[in-house]
């Protein structure tokens, strides 16, 4: 029999039984449906943290408390462990030549009659080099202003609309938690950094942070710019502060430090390793769902069959062979998941696109992503199920008994 | 030529056989109209489906045109039922919801026939039975001697040798029943050999040639002198035989 010949018959005997037909393939749909959607979201979301953690540069490395060397919450470890002297020691490092530690808070800031919330951001003049970003107005402070712990705040970009309503704030003062502060400088725009928006911050010399604003003496994170290669300067960074803060670690178990020290690399392996697991579950979960529907397909499949007995009958003694009938129904089962698959994908995708559409709407750079390997993977797995769950009643109704079949009320 | 020989064929299920046919020898030449009459459970269909190469005897020899059927593969048998044997059934077996074109086009589909000859052939046969008109009608919206017309359609279409009616005029009324036996006639005017199974007397004595079947045996086979001409009595308006 010729293609178009097949694919006519199968979708006529699709088309017989719409409702039916249409019943049969919401399994398949749903499960198409749940793979696309989840991984369209899935690349989204891993593209969105690869940019976000791609935004420090390559040559970074970040200090942070916590015990376990990959990942996870620094849990029942010292988070007050990085001391501010401690970390600036890092400085001698041959193979480290910009550092800034970090100390951050929400904190009220009055300027004239405006009171908001805002990121305070306790750091050093290095953040420039770290960050790749600078003043756009004014300047940023120095290290004297630094050493001195100088009562001097510079805006992120943002700020200046949100409390001078865009007029130049350079030499005005705020208060910062009820501390007087002179605006020496506005930041260049910077967009998000790792879920932060960098423009709605104002950054002051992390001693006066310490001091005047949080009365701490530890800091919460510690960036740093490394010269030459990367695994080196972690080597020296983790022997430094061992030194630094008097740790004492003879089995040289990073696990025990209290700190840890990460860079953009591991980062990215993480993410490499969550969205797998996540790959992994998901598969796991479509495929629960595929075999459900292709036994659905199966049961429908023979049903009708049963129901066509005599017309299997009849096309044998008009000339079918067994292999046409086999042909036949296992074109019809495969054109059942493939219909499903189809739909599937195209629902998935909106969905997908939807929901990239709302989460934009939530300020990150979320983008939707067309899951190509998804659509094509999910396409072949719908072919597949069809062949798969299709074979047994195709093959059963080619080996029913013409004489029978004919008899067959 | 048809030639059966000593054909036996037994049915046995779970341990209980049947014997259904016994010893059945004949032959039927090429363009013949042969009745097969006899009562209900006489053997009569089980009889045509192994002459149709739908089932194959228990023993004895079937040859076809000098070939012993026996040696075909099943595979072998479809094509032979394709190509030169038209089956006409008692319950009509059209496909529902499927055009009257698209019943009668099937056999076609299991062919090596050239699509471009395809039209031609379905409505050339659709026309030898007078459905012109009904051509692209739903197949259960016909009456029943429209449908059993279709059905002759259809066992026409592949232009075989050999018509083989079970019952045909069976779920009838006498007025579509007589003008289905003119078909009959006329086709086998045209050359076709025709073989009816029926177990009324009326019907078999439409045909050159009554074989008379009993309990599965060969009761008589009789040439009939005077046989009934439908081609006069039929009155179904639309149908006009040329
Ligand atoms: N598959 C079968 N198993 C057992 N007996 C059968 C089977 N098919 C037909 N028969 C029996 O064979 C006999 C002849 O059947 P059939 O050829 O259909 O008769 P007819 O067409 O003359 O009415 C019947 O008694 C019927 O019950
Ligand atoms: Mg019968």
């Amino acid at each position: 029999m010729k293609f178009s010949t097949v694919l006519h018959t199968a979708l006529s005997g699709i088309m017989t039984n719409k409702l039916r037909s249409l019943l049969t393939i919401s399994g398949i749909v749903i499960g198409i449906t749940s793979v696309i959607l989840m991984l369209s979201i899935g690349q989204s979301a891993q593209a969105l943290i690869i940019s976000q953690v791609a935004s420090f540069g390559s040559d970074s490395l970040f200090v942070e408390p916590g015990n376990a060397e990959e990942g996870g919450p620094p849990i029942g470890s010292d988070f007050t462990i990085l001391k501010y002297d401690a970390v600036m020691k890092l400085r001698s490092l041959p193979t480290i030549d910009r550092i800034a530690p970090l100390v951050w808070l929400d904190a009220s800031v009055v300027s004239g009659n405006k009171d908001k919330r805002v990121r305070i951001v306790g750091t050093t003049p290095d953040n420039q080099d770290i960050d790749n970003a600078y003043p756009m107005s004014g300047r940023f402070f120095d290290e004297t202003e630094l050493r001195g712990r100088a009562k001097v705040a510079v805006l992120g970009h943002k700020m200046v609309d949100l409390l001078f309503d865009g007029e130049d704030p350079v030499g005005q003062r705020i208060k910062i938690n009820r501390v007087n502060f002179k605006i020496i400088g506005v930041m260049e725009e910077q967009g998000t950094k790792f879920f932060q928006n960098l423009d709605e911050q104002i950054y002051i010399p992390v001693t006066t942070a310490q001091k005047e604003v949080f009365g701490v003496d530890y800091v919460q994170f510690a960036s740093l710019r490394a010269v030459g290669d990367l695994d080196i300067a972690r080597e020296d960074v983790r022997y430094a502060l061992r030194d630094a803060l008097n740790i004492n670690n003879p089995d040289n178990d990073p696990a025990k430090d209290g700190f840890r020290i990460a860079s953009q690399v591991d980062a990215v392996e993480i993410v490499g390793v969550v969205t797998n697991a996540l790959t992994l579950l998901l598969s796991s979960i479509a495929a629960i769902s595929l075999v459900v529907g292709g036994i659905g397909i199966m049961n429908i499949m023979l049903v009708s069959v049963t129901e066509r007995t005599r017309e299997i009958g009849l096309r044998k003694a008009i000339g079918a062979k067994k292999k046409d009938i086999t042909i036949q129904f296992l074109s019809e089962a495969i054109l059942l998941t493939m219909t499903g698959g189809v739909v599937g994908i195209l629902l998935g995708l909106l969905l997908a696109f939807a929901f990239a559409t709302v989460v934009k709407h939530f300020a990150y750079s979320f983008a939707f992503v067309l899951p190509v390997t998804a659509m094509v993977s999910g396409f072949l797995v719908a072919l597949f199920v069809g062949l798969i769950f299709g074979i047994y009643p195709a093959r059963r109704a080619a080996e029913l008994d013409p004489i029978e079949a004919l008899r067959y009320e | 030529m048809m030639q059966l020989s000593h054909i036996f064929k037994d049915y046995s299920n779970d341990g209980v056989v049947t014997k259904v046919l016994h010893d059945v020898s004949f032959i039927i030449e090429s363009g013949e109209f042969v009745s097969i009459m006899g009562p209900s459970g006489s053997g009569k269909s089980t009889l045509m489906h192994i002459i149709g190469f739908l089932d194959r005897p228990t023993s004895g020899d079937y040859f076809f045109q000098d070939a012993n059927v026996a040696q075909f593969s099943d595979d072998a048998l479809a094509n032979l039922r394709n190509e030169r044997i038209g089956f006409v059934f008692q319950a009509f077996h059209l496909l529902p919801n499927t055009t009257v074109f698209e019943n009668v086009l099937l056999p076609l589909m299991y062919s090596s026939r050239d699509e471009s000859e395809r039209g031609n052939l379905v409505n050339a046969a659709i026309e030898s039975v007078g459905l012109s008109h009904r051509r692209d009608h739903l197949s259960h919206q016909l009456s029943g001697g429209e449908k059993q017309r279709v059905a002759i359609a259809r066992a026409l279409v592949n232009e075989p040798d050999f018509i083989l009616a079970d019952e045909p005029t069976g779920n009838l009324d006498s007025k579509s029943g007589a003008s289905i036996m003119a078909i009959l006639q006329k086709l086998n005017h045209e050359g076709k050999t025709i073989l009816v199974v029926t177990h009324e007397n009326l019907t078999a004595q439409h045909a050159k040639r009554i074989i008379r079947i009993r309990d599965g045996m060969v009761e008589a086979d009789e040439l009939v002198n005077n046989h009934i001409r439908a081609m006069e009595k039929s009155s179904e308006s639309s149908f006009q035989l040329k």
